[in-house]
């Protein structure tokens, strides 16, 4: 790849494939609290210095970021207790499509680290809350897996 | 799985004998081609492989084959169904320890050799990421024990000699 932002901007593409993967998986999951999403985009946060896109579930969390350098990451982390409650059939087709659409090129751009439900219950809090408005929270409708 | 047609019993028989032949041909790609990915460490406790044959241990279990070695395991097994399943499973200790570059090149290998472009049958859902666990133990068990009639060690050859 040329430059940096032809590369960050595969990556980019690559999270939100993956949101959107992940998003269409989700609907066949059993409990509304399985299928419901929170997203944080804080490139719409007038105040922020911090461009990073957050992407939380009980059971992941996935985040776009950057580097000191400049170079675009993607970043998740699972939540080990919450896989029990979705079974891992359904975990290992959420984690295959994070490697998916960060193959070949791209495939140093992704980090794993450890979840941390607070995060999200912090995030749930704020929407409550309604602290900011560019947390968006999301029910997916159930439906039967084909 | 599978998809069922309305033929008969002996094509769904064929079918599942089909699909366990390519799962247990992606358990073989995987364990050679996670190999490499050890040989970089100049110990060779990192580099040390475990396989163990458990069609030959005389004993009656659900395992087939399984790949051991320091950081991570892959099991073939059949589940009572009758499908054969893959099983991935990382050392919590060493993602903790070491970070998550090897993690993510071993995992990434698992879905290579398993997605729906690189198989003649779709056998993506024989796969099962469980979550990061104590390998070492097993790893350290199986060493101590030593090869046998259904167990093999090898050490891959290190990149820096």
């Amino acid at each position: 790849m040329n430059t940096q932002h032809e590369r960050n901007t595969k990556i980019r593409e690559a999270y939100f494939k993956i949101i959107n993967e992940i998003t269409r998986l989700s609907r066949s999951f059993s409990t509304p609290q399985l299928r419901t999403r929170i997203e944080i985009d804080h490139s719409r946060n007038k105040h922020a210095v911090w461009q990073a896109y957050e992407f939380l579930t009980p059971y992941l969390y996935l985040q776009l970021d950057a580097h000191p350098d400049g170079q675009a990451c993607i970043s998740y982390s699972s939540n080990e207790e919450a896989i029990r409650y979705l079974g891992f059939n359904s975990y290992t087709q959420v984690i295959r499509s994070i490697y998916k659409h960060t193959a070949g090129d791209i495939d140093d751009c992704l980090e794993v680290f450890y979840y941390t439900y607070e995060r999200y219950e912090d995030a749930l809090e704020d929407i409550r809350n309604e602290t900011y408005d560019f947390y968006t929270q999301t029910e997916e409708p159930y439906q039967e897996p084909a | 799985m599978t998809v069922k047609t309305q033929d008969s019993t002996l094509k769904l028989s064929q079918n599942l004998d089909a699909r366990n032949k390519e799962v247990e041909k992606a358990f073989y790609q995987i364990t050679q081609s996670v190999r490499a990915l050890l040989t970089p460490f100049e110990s060779r406790k990192y580099r040390t492989c475990i396989l163990v044959d458990h069609t030959k241990s005389g004993r009656e279990t659900m395992l087939i084959r399984e790949f051991i070695c320091f950081f991570f395991s892959v099991t073939l097994s059949v589940n009572k169904a009758g499908y054969n399943m893959l099983y991935f499973r990382y050392d919590e200790e060493s993602l903790a320890r070491f970070g998550a570059r090897l993690y993510n090149r071993a995992l990434r290998l698992v879905f290579k050799h398993t997605m729906f472009e690189s198989t003649k049958l779709n056998i993506e859902d024989s796969v099962r990421v469980n979550a990061p666990a104590g390998v070492q133990s097993f790893f350290i068990h199986r060493l101590a024990e030593g090869e046998n009639s259904f167990v093999s060690i090898d050490v891959e050859e290190s990149l820096l000699t």
